[in-house]
């Protein structure tokens, strides 16, 4: 008779267990699928960020040099492609002031420089602060560490960065 | 021996037998069990009062009867479980979510701003605030919301796809055609744009002909 107890026992516990197990696969298959979507999008969204290769206006705190999460997230981005990768980043202006345009590059340069880019390397060129409105193409081109000045572009006027 | 053996399995079989009666006789309420039929309330033998719903059944119930139309019912049940449960944020998601879709979005910006007080790092609330923000046509609070939000989850086009649409009413177009080319295609990125454009240009002309 105890053989019939264990045997009951074991079917019990079995039942059990086999209904847990289904529970936590199913939710295993639902978190897989979400991180496929999500690796996905954000294989798309880097991709997109490294052919702009652009900081924008909206990248960085209001009225303000430093990037918000999102800049620093772009950024790391664009820091990972141009340590394998050198070329232009463009700093968009908007219509930002002078100074604080600068503030912004210095900002970028500093933060390429932790992520381990070389700054000799990169070239940042930058919309025209003020010029609503105006191509992308028509940006003046800095060249960090040299003393020439390439425009890309149309050429309007030429800003040296100060490091 | 088959005797013995017969007799055994008699026992076990009634012993499994009054192991289930008595599992059964568990399952029965003690309303059930002794009903009173007397007819002074406060007479009445006094049970053990049920536990309260947790959130999860408040909110399912919520959600439920917020499916069926039956909005007060279910303002009523999610206000409930807000005052019952004050730390479960999506029941202020779903209230939010009702008073922007009866128009009460000042009540809506209340409701996600005590949440975010909460969990001032959801990206849900912080997107869904700057939707009130967006209804409320103030464009700049609305960006900062949806930008918040996209730092928090980069991965999301939700987020950038929203951030282009201030962006484009803020008369930013640039930026947000850069957004919208990180997440469409490039002509359905060129055609949000355009309609970006318009609704903007559309906007400042009703500005420009609004009286004073």
């Amino acid at each position: 008779m105890r053989f019939h107890h264990r045997i009951a026992i074991c079917l019990m516990c079995g039942l059990l267990a086999g209904c847990s197990e289904q529970q936590t696969t199913n939710h295993n298959d639902g978190n897989l699928d979400v991180e496929l979507v999500n690796t996905l999008n954000n294989i798309a969204v880097e991709n997109a960020i490294i052919t702009q290769h652009t900081l924008y206006p909206y990248h960085f705190t209001p009225n303000a040099a430093e990037l918000n999460e999102l800049g620093q997230r772009d950024l790391a981005v664009l820091a990972r492609h141009f340590a394998a990768h050198p070329g232009t980043l463009n700093i968009q202006g908007g219509n930002v002031s002078d100074d604080l345009y600068k503030a912004r590059v210095a900002h970028v340069l500093s933060g390429l420089k932790a992520a381990g880019v070389d700054a000799d390397r990169i070239r940042i060129s930058a919309g025209m602060p003020g010029g609503s409105g105006m191509p992308a193409e028509q940006v003046v081109t800095f060249l960090q560490g040299n003393t020439d000045e390439r425009i890309t572009g149309g050429l309007r006027s030429t800003r040296r960065v100060s490091r | 021996m088959r005797v013995s053996c017969g007799s055994q399995m008699h026992r076990a079989g009634a012993l499994w037998g009054v192991l289930y009666l008595a599992f059964l006789s568990g399952c029965i309420s003690p309303e059930q069990a002794e009903p009173y039929r007397g007819t002074d309330p406060s007479a009445a033998p006094r049970h053990r009062e049920d536990p309260p719903p947790s959130a999860k059944t408040l909110y399912t119930m919520a959600d439920i009867l917020a499916t069926q139309g039956k909005d007060v019912q279910c303002e009523f049940v999610l206000r409930r479980c807000i005052s019952q449960y004050p730390r479960f944020t999506p029941a202020y998601n779903s209230l939010a979510e009702l008073e922007l879709r009866q128009g009460r979005v000042h009540e809506a910006v209340d409701a996600l701003s005590r949440a975010l007080a909460l969990r001032p790092r959801d990206p849900v609330l912080l997107n869904n605030l700057g939707m009130c923000f967006l209804v409320r046509r103030e464009y700049a609070e609305a960006l900062a919301h949806f930008t918040e939000a996209a730092g928090i989850v980069p991965e999301s086009e939700k987020y950038r796809a929203n951030m282009a649409t201030c962006l484009g009413l803020l008369g930013r177009h640039e930026e947000s055609f850069a957004l919208l080319q990180q997440i469409l295609p490039e002509t359905q990125a060129l055609r949000n744009a355009e309609i970006l454009r318009k609704a903007h240009e559309k906007q400042a002309d009703l500005t420009a002909s609004a009286p004073g």
